[in-house]
This record gives structure tokens, C-alpha cells and sequence, in this order.
């Protein structure tokens, strides 16, 4: 059983405040740790790979990307951190979901990683905890871009997180979700980021998208 | 013949003009404690207490009276397949507000966004009487649908 806060609830109780944002949980010595670097946020869309690739040899930083997960700081979002080479934080909302998919990482890598692990409670096989944390992204693509957020990034991309349709990496080539099967188009989904982007202007500025609704909204690299 | 009684309050205030009435005696100024929340992805709504996530909605004051309550929200459950519940309250009674309750059901409106209005009986002219209270709402039954929002106020007699 996990509690939440509304939005309503501002934020009483906190334990910290950074950003626009408050919550509970062991994340304080995260705050703004990211300062001046760039982050980029991994989701499920099934070209995320040829979309990642395409950052190579881009111009977000002044001399170019020449190796972006050496150059940037990579943010997985629920399944494709299995997959990815190499992951500096892994983000979800679904945090029983995250014990197996790392096991299932550690199949994959087969080597000591660094990887940090955040949800929304405390597991065993987890690292910070953001408890509480409000006003909470509904999606875990968006919760993570919150974390670099909070966390403290000059740039934020959006890699794989297109916010509509696009089948994931695991959807057969070309099938559209129909409405039903995706929340994309919810109404509290799209409404609730444009708020806080609404309110909060300077981390809006921050994100970039390479693809799809999220692209059309933050623009693109 | 019929006979006419006052209540205590009306005794209290009208009647007997009893001097030092309490704001919550007398009618003292309300305050509105908006809330609204949209279901977040993993929100889980189980058959037990171990599996009904809790959402806090807002802070009610020490002291104050609980006179009104106004919900309006979604179809909570309208595509998950099964009709979920909901319910709020409090650490010390978790349904004192609303008890549990469908958005979306035959018994009541299509799968259309809902309001509602009143307080359950155990939270008309509920007195938060020592510290302030978290109000919780607590899913139950079904999981509700990433995105959906439920949204309303609280009315309260604030204290001296």
C-alpha cells in the first residue's frame, strides 16, 4: 500500500523543497546535483534506439556528442532499462515491477554497474525513495524528466517519450494503440503538463523532445 | 397541535442569546480547502487494506467545524473493465467523510465525469478537535485509470 499526495496538498510535511517541487524520502543529497550537464530520459518507443543514435553527432554540447552515454546522463524509464548499455539512473512509478527488471539488466550487462534506482516507496533493490513527492508526474517518462529536473540539469531530452501512440520497442512494427490501451490522451495526463509547465517556465526551457507530441510541445534538438 | 422545538444551536444562538458562543456555534466565516488529484501510474486499488493505495487530498485545521463537502470527478474506473471505489477520511476513521463509493456505475451516471455533494454523517459538523488532520482518500475494489481526476473543496468553520 502506497500513500500519495494530491497536488492539493502543497507541501506540508516535506522534508525538502527544490524547484517548485516538495516531498519526503532519502533524495535530498540529489538536489541540484546535476548542475550543467546534460540528461538524457530513455523511454519505451520503438524507435528509441535509432533516436538515441541520432544524438550522436548533435550539437547539445559545444563541441558535439561523440559518445552520449559517456557524454550525458542517461535516465531509463520502466522496461527499456533492461535493454540500454549503460544507465545512470533508472526511473519508475511501477516499483514492484523494478526488482525484476533489473535482475534481468544484470543478466544482460554482466558487470558491476553504478546504476541508481528511484520509485516512489522503499525496496530492498531500490536507492532513493521520492516519497511523497508533489505535485508527481502521473507518467513514469515524466516523473523522470522531473527527477533531472530536480536533480538539477541544464538540458533535459526527451528520447523514446513521444507522449501519444507510437507503439514501444515490444509492440509488433507499425501497431497503433487504440484508446483504451494507452492514457496518453487522458485528459488529466496532458492537462497536468501543461500546468507545470505553465507554472514552472524555466523547467519547460530546459526540455527538448525528439519525437512525437512531446516534440510538437518542448520542440526538438 | 404540532409543537415547534429548537434545536440546541438554535436555542443556544437565538433563543438564548447565550453570550461567548464559539465561532462553530454561531456561524463563524467559512473557508474553502480545494483539492485535486490525477491518478497516477501504479495507483493501486485491491480488495485489502494492503493493497488500496491512499492519496492525501489536503489539511483540515485544528479546531475547525467540517460543514460542506463538493466532489466532482471522472469516470474513475470507465475503462479498466471493473468498478472501482473510493472513499475518504482520516488516520482515525478512514471513511468519515464520504463512504466507499462508485464515479461510474449502473446504479448512478453513465461513463461520464460526476459530481457529488455532501458529507457522509460521521463528517457533517465534524469537529477536528486537537491537531491537523490529513484527509485521505483511499481506492478500493479496482484500480482507477492513469490520468482521471477527482477534484473538490472542503467547507469548514475556521476557529477563533
Amino acid at each position: 500500500m502506497t500513500t500519495r499526495n494530491a497536488a492539493s496538498m502543497g507541501d506540508f510535511g516535506s522534508t525538502w523543497t527544490y524547484g517548485g517541487y516538495a516531498g519526503q524520502g532519502n533524495v535530498s543529497d540529489l538536489l541540484g546535483t546535476l548542475k550543467g550537464r546534460v540528461a538524457v530520459v530513455v523511454g519505451g518507443a520503438a524507435d528509441v534506439l535509432i533516436q538515441l543514435a541520432s544524438l550522436q553527432g548533435s550539437t547539445l554540447f559545444e563541441y558535439g556528442v561523440h559518445d552520449i552515454y559517456k557524454e550525458a546522463v542517461i535516465f531509463a524509464v520502466n522496461d527499456i532499462g533492461m535493454f540500454l548499455p549503460k544507465v545512470d539512473h533508472w526511473v519508475s512509478l511501477h516499483g514492484k515491477n523494478l526488482g525484476a527488471w533489473k535482475t534481468v539488466r544484470w543478466l544482460h550487462v554482466r558487470e558491476r554497474e553504478l546504476t541508481k534506482y528511484h520509485t516512489t516507496e522503499e525496496y530492498a533493490y531500490t536507492d532513493y525513495n521520492w516519497q511523497s513527492l508533489t505535485p508527481m508526474f502521473v507518467l513514469s517518462g515524466y516523473f523522470a524528466m522531473q527527477i533531472a529536473y530536480i536533480m538539477g540539469a541544464e538540458q533535459i531530452i526527451l528520447c523514446g517519450c513521444p507522449g501519444d501512440a507510437t507503439p514501444r520497442f515490444f509492440d509488433l512494427p507499425g501497431q497503433r494503440r487504440e484508446a483504451g490501451q494507452f492514457v496518453y490522451n487522458e485528459e488529466g495526463v496532458w492537462n497536468q503538463l501543461e500546468h507545470e509547465m505553465k507554472r514552472l517556465p524555466d523547467f519547460k526551457a530546459k526540455v527538448r523532445s525528439m519525437s512525437g507530441m512531446t516534440r510538437a510541445f518542448f520542440g526538438g534538438v | 397541535m404540532a409543537t415547534t422545538r429548537d434545536s440546541v444551536d438554535y436555542a443556544a444562538l437565538v433563543t438564548n442569546h447565550t453570550p461567548g458562543l464559539v465561532a462553530t456555534k454561531r456561524g463563524g466565516r467559512v473557508f474553502p480547502i480545494p483539492f485535486q488529484h490525477t491518478v497516477i501510474s501504479g495507483e493501486t486499488g485491491g480488495a485489502s487494506a494492503g493493497v488500496q493505495d491512499k492519496v492525501n487530498l489536503c489539511v483540515l485545521p485544528a479546531g475547525a467545524m467540517v460543514i460542506g463537502l463538493h466532489i466532482s470527478a471522472n469516470a474513475l474506473w470507465a475503462s479498466a473493465g471493473v468498478n472501482g471505489t473510493f472513499q475518504i477520511g482520516d488516520a482515525v476513521d478512514d471513511d468519515r467523510y464520504v463512504t466507499a463509493i462508485e464515479s461510474y456505475s449502473a446504479n448512478g451516471p453513465t461513463a461520464t465525469d460526476k459530481p457529488y455533494g455532501g458529507l457522509a454523517f460521521t463528517g457533517q459538523n465534524f469537529i477536528v478537535l486537537t491537531t491537523t488532520t490529513i484527509v485521505q482518500l483511499i481506492w478500493k475494489t479496482a484500480n482507477p485509470v492513469v490520468g482521471k481526476i477527482i477534484k473538490g473543496c472542503f467547507l469548514v468553520i475556521l476557529p477563533e
